[in-house]
């Protein structure tokens, strides 16, 4: 039976729906990124779980016990703050050992259980410090450190990277990880950074407006994505507009607005249907493949944007239509110059294919 | 668990609802039953005041001439802190500079002074040798009591007394709302090319009109109902606060409750539309006003300009003011305490000397241990009643969809004029309501925590507001402390500075108010009482010793909100 | 002209130097940024240069004129907050004609250029708008038009992209880069964000403590970092410790430990020199042949990030290494305690001098 079970969960704040009719099993010991856009629901389902707000409609189950009603310090799931909420009165210890201390611990265990846990966070030599005077990072495991305290085996993790740099997150998040695994905690973390929940999760659950849009494995929502929608979130791609002209057992040929036609091995679509093909920046190769004859294009490179680990490279093609390719900067052996002319091409197994969203294509893919 | 669940949902709604009767039948009800009282005793009332078989409606006009005047005072009082009153609060919001905090409590003596001593150091800097005039070489005051500002036809003693009470309410009010708006729309502005006075009417206005309007409700109402201070330095003029004062004490109860209520109706019908505007949730000034582009333009030359020149006399104004309305009368009456030690400086006489009124036949030292006694109990006990109930009420503001109703409500006695209050008090609780408690001390402490429980809620909340209490509780919640745990450990902790405050503020309002106190004392007289009592009897050095008296306890009290809320 | 030149700018908040002896030009036309990590004084910097605050000692200079003296308002610099500020009291159109109309210009000169501002961030349809109806990115982008509209040539920008979602991060980075290039600006932009910072930027400041560490185009930075902070700030890297062994005539061997030995391409270094080597995770190839400038290790972390394959190795010596290659190319297969081995090649490993106060706080981030 899983741990967390919701069931038909909805919560309205006035006309708007933060969560419509949402239902999500978490496994014991499961690392379970939920990943959307500002606005999306995350942190009502966080909170919602925590007991800190209550839904509308729907049921909630810890460990198989209906927790509809039961306040947060019942429900033994810990909430952590984007901001870390550490309590700015008291100093490290005193913040790591409150929940013991609230709990009516002996004061012997107490002093184990803190030390302890201060010495794995790697924050003993800063026990008489206060809040403010540590830095982002150290604030981090101080908040950490007092969840893990608080014996509970479940972690609610509301953008608990947000608040630290961009580099340092980096570095960070693999730390996250790794202390949930030891503590054997069931974590459920919340962001907007796609990387990072591929990077860290056993298991993504996308959402948007309030709903579920797709779970699975970062190995599934990458690579077999459900919409459009999750395909541009999650990892990116050049999206184009066409209409199914041809399908047979070997592929279907697609031809997109400007009569020129794309071949995908797809075959789920049918004749005349009006469809979105994706392709991921990394499947658009610079030259010609061999053994292909088919999604070749041509077209001059407008710029090329280096991005660290990565280089990105913007393709304007001849028939007008712009596609970037993506090159980790050591695979990318000859580097291009804006200007010059490249071939285009794609694997038609590499491309994906959508039903044609009803809210337009451009609605259902910007992030703006 | 869900037995224990059940217990404790219980015991907190018991707590609510006890505090929500105490709110009402210790704040609330004293108000509405002196404007049902004028109801039920109408034929009294009509008999007094308008068809009196002697004087016919004397006290009618009566009303209607005081009533004009105090209002006038009013609206001119705050016109005048505004326009003194923003600037300063802008030095203090968004400068730094040296001597900054000195201002800042410089600024927040009046609140915490007693009025009444107030207003005696204020009488002896202007109209007598010993003050201004002394410094100039003049045998007399520099003005005299009865000086009328040319114009507005208001005495010039009432309007500085006025000013300088009221001053703090609108300079914390709008300071505090100048800092919660963020720097950087003045810097975008800047960098727009907007010079800093442009900036300020175009960005930094608009977005703190909320403020400037409550920082002038209160600024009104505490001008309307003044009436310590106003007590002693009126001379013949009579505002409504001071015509209540007098009714009561001749036991024209009909008059006075006639005229308290119609002072507090009057100011209901001025501030409501206010409220409403400001709770209306639009926390900026929305009406579109356009200058035709011309006249735009020279304004901003003129603005630009004026950037420049005018900075130092923008900063200098302000402050002459606030020196010349606060901290010189306080150095005036210190100064005449020694100056009148020992006896009479111009006559000699012991007689008219300190040492003389307070020990001598008169014996003026026994009367002020005494007072002091009574309001030493008086503002202790208010001030805690009244803390048991601020506090949970703060927290019920905070949390249920009804607070922002209740803040709005508590506000009520904040903007009655503190005579009317008395009246009221003395009303629902003397002989002609519950007919449970007659004047004296426990009617005193029970008119101050109508005032106090307002005053320390609204400290809490500042407090509260102030660090995200929310998401500490919530955060305390989850690591497995109870609500009330959760409160214990980190609200309260949290939010200590503010109730510290807030006890601070009452006890001082408490050992320092007037009006009111006047009115339900009976025999039990307390510090500021006495002075009045004492300008009444002429016995001037003794008033000047009480009133330094209750001048440094102030100061002392001062001195500790700086230390508890600086930290 | 809006060239800017600070010369030995210094800015002190009671004890800490948070501008030490800056000197620095951004020349016309060029897309600065300025990367560090919290606290490193780049907030200071730009504070300095665009007159909120005034710097102790230095001069600054924009388009050749000192303007420490000069107010904010008269520098002619637009200025995008990471809050974003858009004045919420006025519509995105009230907005974007807030600086012609506080300068006084005629209407026939503001609207067309306001017009134009709006097509440009294709906002045409929703000048009516209030700031709360638009979303976060949109917010930014009028707040770009905003500073703008009234010509100024010199942009700020105080982490534009802080406050929004990752995805809306990436996406206006294009935007914002285009803007300024088919403008012709000069733009100067704060960030944590290295990753922004490179790929938007012709140059790339990075500054620690109150200094600048390193000056130079992303590329560089990012393949051939001057120094150790650097090389770990602008991106992950391995850093291991080591002792030059032998040095022939254009590569040295270095020891790194347990017998683990690492050619590289010659440095100023001489035999038995303490050393730090240092290379970059995707520079790392997996092989078979153990030849070469090889390592061997066991796997004890995979972790996969889309494409992108991201394996952490415990070599013999008992340092962790972190490599990372991108799948589908060649697909790998990785299990937990494989063996596997690697190749650097010596021209993608970087060697530093030990620094004084040992690795570690070299490497720190906070």
């Amino acid at each position: 039976m899983s741990l967390i079970q919701l069931v038909d969960v909805t919560k309205k704040y006035d006309e708007v729906t933060a969560l419509d009719h949402l239902s999500l099993s978490i496994e014991d010991k499961e690392y379970v990124c939920v990943l959307g856009p500002t606005g999306a629901g995350k942190t009502t389902l966080l909170r919602i779980i925590a007991g800190l707000l209550e839904p509308d409609e729907g049921k909630i189950y810890i460990a198989g016990i209906l927790v509809n009603g039961l306040p947060p310090e019942e429900r033994n799931a810990v909430y952590m703050f984007q901001q870390f909420a550490l309590f700015p009165h008291m100093n490290v210890w005193q913040n790591v050992s409150f929940s013991p201390v609230i709990k009516d611990y002996q004061e012997s265990r107490i002093k184990r259980l803190t030390l302890e846990i201060l010495e794995m966070v790697k924050l003993a030599d800063r026990r008489d410090a206060f809040p403010h005077e540590l830095s982002g990072g150290m604030q981090q495991r101080v908040a950490l450190a007092r969840g893990i305290a608080s014996g509970s085996r479940i972690l609610l993790l509301d953008e608990p990277l947000g608040a630290l740099d961009a580099r340092l997150r980096v570095d960070l998040r693999a730390q996250l990880r790794k202390l949930a695994e030891d503590q054997e905690l069931t974590t459920i973390h919340v962001t907007h950074d796609q990387e990072e929940a591929l990077m860290i999760a056993d298991r993504v659950v996308v959402i948007r407006k309030g709903k579920i849009e797709q779970m699975g494995t970062p190995h599934e929502i990458y690579t077999s994505p459900k919409s459009a929608f999750i395909m541009s979130f999650v990892g990116g791609a050049n999206f184009f507009e066409g209409n199914v002209i041809k399908v047979d057992d070997s592929g279907s040929i697609i031809e997109i607005l400007d009569r020129q036609k794309v071949h995908v091995s797809d075959i789920s679509r049918n004749v005349g249907e009006k469809v979105v093909v994706a392709v991921r920046l990394e499947d658009i190769i610079l030259g010609k493949v061999d053994g292909l004859e088919s999604n070749i294009f041509s077209g001059m490179i407008k710029s090329t944007m280096f991005l660290g680990s990565s280089i990105e490279y913007v393709i304007k093609l001849d028939n007008g239509i712009t596609v970037s390719s993506k090159r980790l900067i050591s695979d990318a052996y000859k580097s291009q110059k804006p200007k010059e002319h490249v071939f285009v091409s794609f694997l038609p197994e590499k491309c994906y294919v959508f039903e044609y969203p009803k809210i337009g294509l451009l609605k259902e893919i910007e992030a703006i | 668990m869900i037995l224990r669940l059940k217990r404790s949902i219980t015991l907190s709604n018991l707590a609510r609802w006890a505090t929500l009767c105490a709110l009402i039948l210790f704040v609330l009800l004293p108000t509405f039953y002196l404007i049902s009282y004028v109801f039920t005793r109408w034929d009294e009332v009509n008999y007094e005041v308008f068809a009196n078989p002697i004087i016919g409606d004397e006290n009618w006009r009566q009303i209607q001439q005081v009533l004009f005047f105090s209002f006038k005072l009013s609206l001119f009082t705050v016109a005048f802190d505004l326009i003194f009153g923003i600037p300063l609060a802008y030095i203090l919001a968004r400068k730094k500079f040296r001597g900054k905090s000195f201002l800042e409590d410089l600024i927040t003596l009046p609140l915490v002074i007693p009025t009444s001593g107030f207003g005696f150091a204020t009488l002896i800097t202007w109209t007598t040798a010993t003050g201004i005039g002394g410094i100039f070489g003049l045998q007399s005051g520099l003005i005299s009591l009865d000086a009328v500002i040319p114009f507005l036809n208001i005495p010039f003693l009432v309007f500085i007394v006025h000013i300088a009470l009221t001053f703090p309410y609108i300079v914390r009010t709008i300071a505090t709302k100048f800092e919660s708006i963020e720097t950087t729309f003045e810097t975008a502005s800047r960098t727009l090319g907007a010079n800093p006075l442009t900036t300020f009417r175009k960005i930094l206005f608009p977005l703190s009109i909320s403020g400037i309007f409550s920082g002038s409700v209160l600024a009104f109402a505490r001008s309307l109902g003044e009436t310590g201070a106003t007590l002693i330095v009126s001379g013949v003029s009579s505002t409504a606060s001071i015509a209540i004062v007098r009714w009561t004490s001749e036991f024209k109860l009909a008059t006075a409750s006639f005229m308290g209520s119609l002072l507090v109706v009057i100011a209901w019908l001025i501030i409501l539309p206010i409220e409403v505007y400001l709770n209306k949730g639009s926390s900026f000034f929305s009406v579109p006003y356009r200058f035709p582009r011309t006249l735009s333009n020279w304004i901003v030359k003129f603005e630009r300009f004026a950037s420049r020149k005018f900075t130092h006399i923008k900063n200098f104004v302000p402050l002459f003011i606030v020196v010349i309305t606060v901290l010189v009368p306080i150095v005036v009456v210190l100064n005449s305490v020694i100056f009148y030690w020992s006896g009479d400086p111009y006559t000699g006489k012991i007689q008219g000397g300190v040492l003389y009124q307070l020990f001598g036949p008169s014996n003026y030292f026994n009367s002020v241990l005494k007072a002091t006694l009574t309001s030493l109990i008086v503002a202790l006990t208010s001030t805690f009643i009244a803390m048991c109930i601020a506090i949970p009420l703060a927290f019920i503001i905070k949390r249920w969809w009804y607070g922002g109703v209740i803040r709005s409500v508590l506000k009520v006695p904040l903007i009655i004029p503190t005579s009317s209050l008395g009246l009221s008090v003395l009303l629902l609780w003397g002989s002609n309501g519950f007919n449970l408690v007659s004047s004296g001390i426990w009617l005193i402490i029970l008119t101050h925590i109508v005032f106090s429980v307002p005053v320390i809620v609204e400290s809490v909340i500042a407090a509260y507001e102030g660090s995200d209490i929310q998401m500490y509780e919530d955060s305390a919640r989850t690591l497995g402390a109870t609500a009330y745990n959760a409160i214990e450990t980190v609200s309260l902790p949290l939010i200590k500075g503010g109730i510290l405050t807030g006890f601070i503020l009452s006890f001082t309002h408490s050992i320092g108010e007037t009006g009111a106190t006047f009115i339900v004392m009976g025999r039990d007289v307390t510090v500021p009482a006495l002075v009045v009592n004492m300008v009444e009897a002429l016995a001037i050095p003794a008033a000047l010793f009480t009133s330094t008296y209750l001048i440094i306890l102030s100061l002392i009290l001062l001195a500790i909100i700086r230390l508890t809320t600086r930290r | 002209m809006p060239e800017v030149k600070l010369v030995n700018v210094t800015k002190r908040y009671g004890n800490i130097v948070a501008n030490d002896n800056i000197n620095l030009t951004i020349n016309d036309g060029e897309y600065v940024s300025v990367i560090g990590p919290s606290g490193c004084g780049k907030t200071t910097l730009i504070k300095n240069i665009s007159g909120i605050i005034k710097p102790d000692e230095g001069e600054i200079y924009i388009a050749g004129n000192l303007v420490n003296e000069v107010s904010i308002e008269d520098r002619g610099i637009g200025y995008v907050f990471q809050n974003i500020a858009l004045f919420p009291h006025m519509t995105v159109w009230e907005n974007i004609t807030y600086g012609p109309a506080v300068k006084g210009w005629s209407p026939e000169k503001t609207n067309p250029l306001a017009l134009e501002m709006l097509e440009l961030i294709k906002l045409s349809a929703r000048s009516d708008a209030y700031p709360s109806e638009l979303s976060g990115g949109t917010q930014q982008k009028t707040a770009v038009a905003r500073a703008l509209t009234s010509r100024a040539e010199l942009l700020i920008l105080d982490e534009p992209l802080g406050a929004l979602d990752v995805k809306v991060r990436t996406e206006l980075r294009y935007e914002l880069r285009k803007l300024v290039k088919d403008l012709g600006l000069t733009a100067l932009h704060i960030t944590h964000d290295q990753e922004e910072a490179m790929s938007i930027s012709d140059r790339v400041i990075v500054m620690k403590r109150g200094r600048i560490v390193e000056v130079g185009n992303p590329i560089d930075l990012y393949t051939k970092p001057k120094n150790i902070f650097t090389a770990n700030f602008v991106g992950e890297a391995n850093f291991l410790t080591g002792i030059i062994l032998k040095i022939s005539d254009d590569e040295s061997l270095i020891e790194i430990g347990d017998g683990l030995r690492l050619l590289t391409k010659n440095g100023n270094y001489n035999v038995n020199d303490r050393v730090v080597v240092a290379f970059r995770p995707e520079f790392a190839y997996i092989t078979h042949v153990k030849m070469g400038n090889t390592l061997s290790g066991i796997i004890t972390e995979v972790m996969y990030s889309g494409n992108i394959g991201r394996v952490r190795m415990k070599l013999s010596n008992g340092d962790p290494i972190v490599i990372k290659m991108a799948l589908g190319i060649k697909n790998h297969q990785f299990h937990l305690n494989d063996n596997i081995t690697i190749n650097i090649l010596p021209e993608n490993i970087l060697v530093y001098p030990y620094p004084e106060k040992g690795l570690e706080m070299e490497l720190a981030l906070e």
